[in-house]
């Protein structure tokens, strides 16, 4: 059995193969999962909101809240690990619209598409290519990251399960 | 400043255990009421329940101290808890479905009363007026329902209050946990009034 590595709201981990990183119930924010095939390394990071300007800017905020300092830090620590960034490809869950049926101002709704929209543009500016997603919707996912072929694994309790 | 927050948050709960013992006619008792301020990030670890499914039931409350409501409660306590709203008057959930929408409004209605019962303490202590949205209800994990509200609510501040009770209704093995989260931005008046 591959070693479980849990990973926390607004967290990251990134360890080397064999070991499966997990991340529960993911609702509004974004699970990236990010590899290198080639050494197998994997990192996942629990993205809560788009971009570290929005926190109101407090130097003490955690940076692994955010899309553009949470993806960041995920690289940094994967080429810690030997991985090499123009090999290093993504794929993502997550940003639903848990309470799609609250009648709030449209900010609300909107922080799961905010969430995946700021992941999607870092990933791009980082050069990251994005193989796969599984966006949106109004549920939420539980998701695991196998560091022995970058398999990104979406469960869910009344939508099924799938493999991406 | 904090023992004036618990002051405050048993308050509340009180006045939610009377509302709720009012109309299921039965014993509730509070088993917790905890206040802390946290990071938000840390609040799923205070909450400490399942990460399995729940019902989980948003609500929103506006004017000069806003916040939000989240209320979690167990699928077979929602089920049993709409059968003593509907007196045995309720239809079966359709397949697939763990209420039915009859069950569901009631289970709604619920959370309209907790809610309402936290905001009249809150606007008579605070001196303002304070109004809620109808709730939104989901039953999914609950980090996936925690990390949604938390997300809404870590958008105003890295730091929050949060006022966390647990309700139990005992002849029917009933509970529910209640979380209070005045938004972070808007948390001066609160302070403000309990200095």
């Amino acid at each position: 059995m591959p070693e479980i590595v849990k990973v926390a709201m607004a967290d990251l981990k990134v360890s080397r193969e064999p070991t499966v990183l997990i991340t529960i119930g993911l609702g509004s924010c974004i699970g990236v999962a990010l590899y290198d095939p080639v050494v197998k390394v994997g990192g996942l990071a629990h993205i809560m909101l788009p971009a570290s300007r929005h926190a109101g800017g407090s130097d003490g905020s955690n940076p692994m809240k955010y899309a553009d300092t949470g993806i960041e830090m995920t690289l940094a620590k994967m080429i810690e690990l030997d991985a090499v960034k123009r090999r290093i490809t993504a794929k993502i869950a997550g940003g639903a619209h848990m309470f799609s049926n609250m009648k709030e101002g449209a900010t609300f709704l909107k922080i799961g598409d905010n969430n995946a929209a700021a992941v999607k543009e870092k990933l791009a500016q980082e050069k990251i290519k994005l193989l796969a997603e599984d966006t949106g919707n109004d549920y939420g996912r539980t998701v695991e990251l196998h560091t022995k072929d970058g398999s990104y694994v979406i469960k869910t309790i009344a939508n099924g399960s799938k493999v991406i | 400043m904090l023992h004036k927050l618990k002051k405050l948050g048993d308050e509340s709960a009180n006045m939610v255990i009377e509302s709720l013992a009012e109309m299921t006619a039965m014993d509730v008792i509070m088993e917790v009421s905890a206040v802390n301020m946290t990071e938000i990030e840390q609040i799923p670890a205070t909450v400490g329940i399942t990460d399995d499914a729940m019902i989980g039931l948003y609500v929103r409350f506006t004017g000069d101290l806003p916040g939000s409501v989240l209320i979690l409660i167990s699928i077979p306590s929602a089920q049993r808890l709409a059968d003593i709203m509907l007196a045995g008057m309720g239809d079966e959930p359709a397949e697939g479905e763990v209420l039915s929408e009859m069950q569901q409004s009631a289970v709604e209605e619920i959370g309209n009363i907790i809610t309402s019962s936290f905001i009249d303490i809150w606007a008579n202590t605070f001196e303002t007026g304070l109004t809620q949205t109808p709730p939104a209800f989901v039953c999914d994990f609950v980090p996936s329902i925690l990390d949604a509200a938390l997300a809404r609510a870590s958008d105003g501040g890295d730091f929050a209050v949060v006022f966390n009770s647990a309700i139990r209704i005992t002849d029917e093995d009933i509970d529910c946990h209640i979380l209070v989260l005045p938004d972070p931005d808007k948390m001066q008046i609160m302070f403000d009034n309990l200095e």
